[in-house]
């Protein structure tokens, strides 16, 4: 069967999530392993933040859409759905990650702009690379728990 | 090896990372205040979207102009307190926001 435009943009709403926290991993393991870096790996480590911050915007917006499709008031939408059959999944689940995720672009661009603001210094200096790697932490923690809330009303009713 | 508090934070770090904090802050407090009715009417700023469409919208829009407005005051300063200070100050407004959000929604749902 093929797929709606929502469905698909809802495929894209995940897979940029993952993206996005698959390069906090990836910057995370740059940060351990890493005792020098040069101007090139430095320059690329700016750029891959940046556009992991851009696309946490761009996720966002795209949750955005989605959410219009999926508060409908219409009783085979799936926020109807869930409602009538485990309303914990929206009103605690769902609100959380749809608002709580209004965040993300700000931990995001905080993240990427530490790095760009450092450059070689988040390996060079301890202290740096301390800090960068709490940030990264926690939004790492904070985006699996918001990805864990999404996923829990999806396998209720998704947006159609 | 010098320790957090040792590295100083430039003005324009510390105008991204309070602005960044206040906006985290700012998200929690414009949910638990959205069901005010006139309030409620404001945030739907684009009303298929409800109330998430204008604390998003109201938050970053604010979030730009305090990040300008620190830019513009700050930016010739070198040093604007430790790495230490606004790590902490960021951690803290990133879960002071979110628990805000956790503790008004409907807990009691997860019991009906």
């Amino acid at each position: 069967m093929a797929m709606t435009f929502v469905e698909i943009v809802m495929l894209l709403h995940g897979f940029i999530a993952s993206i996005a926290l698959m390069a906090a991993t990836l910057l995370i393991g740059v940060l351990m392993f890493s005792k020098e870096l040069s101007a090139e790996d430095v320059s690329k480590l700016k750029w891959i933040s940046v556009v992991t911050a851009f696309l946490v915007f761009v996720m966002d917006f795209l949750g955005g859409y989605g959410y219009t499709f999926y508060r409908v008031r219409d009783p085979t939408s799936a926020r109807s759905i869930i409602l009538e059959t485990a309303p914990w999944a929206h009103e605690v689940a769902f609100e959380s990650m749809e608002y709580v995720s209004l965040l993300g672009p700000l931990i995001a661009t905080a993240i990427a702009y530490v790095v760009w603001h450092y450059g070689a210094d988040i390996v060079k200096e301890p202290a740096v690379k301390r800090a960068l790697l709490i940030m990264l932490v926690i939004g790492i923690l904070w985006g699996l728990a918001l990805l864990g809330a999404g996923v829990i009303p999806t396998r209720v009713a998704s947006v159609k | 090896m010098k320790s957090l508090s040792e590295i100083k934070v430039s003005g324009s770090l510390a105008a991204m990372f309070s602005s960044t904090s206040i906006t985290s802050i700012l998200i929690g407090v414009l949910f638990y205040i959205r069901n005010n009715p006139s309030i409620n009417t404001m945030l739907q700023v684009y009303a298929p979207a409800g109330t998430w469409s204008g604390i998003g919208l109201f938050s970053y829009i604010t979030w730009i102009i305090l990040w300008l407005i620190g830019y513009i005051a700050l930016r010739g300063k070198k040093e604007v307190g430790s790495l230490r200070t606004w790590l902490i100050v960021f951690v803290l407004s990133v879960i002071i926001g979110t628990l805000i959000i956790e503790a008004n929604l409907e807990w009691a749902s997860l019991f009906e």
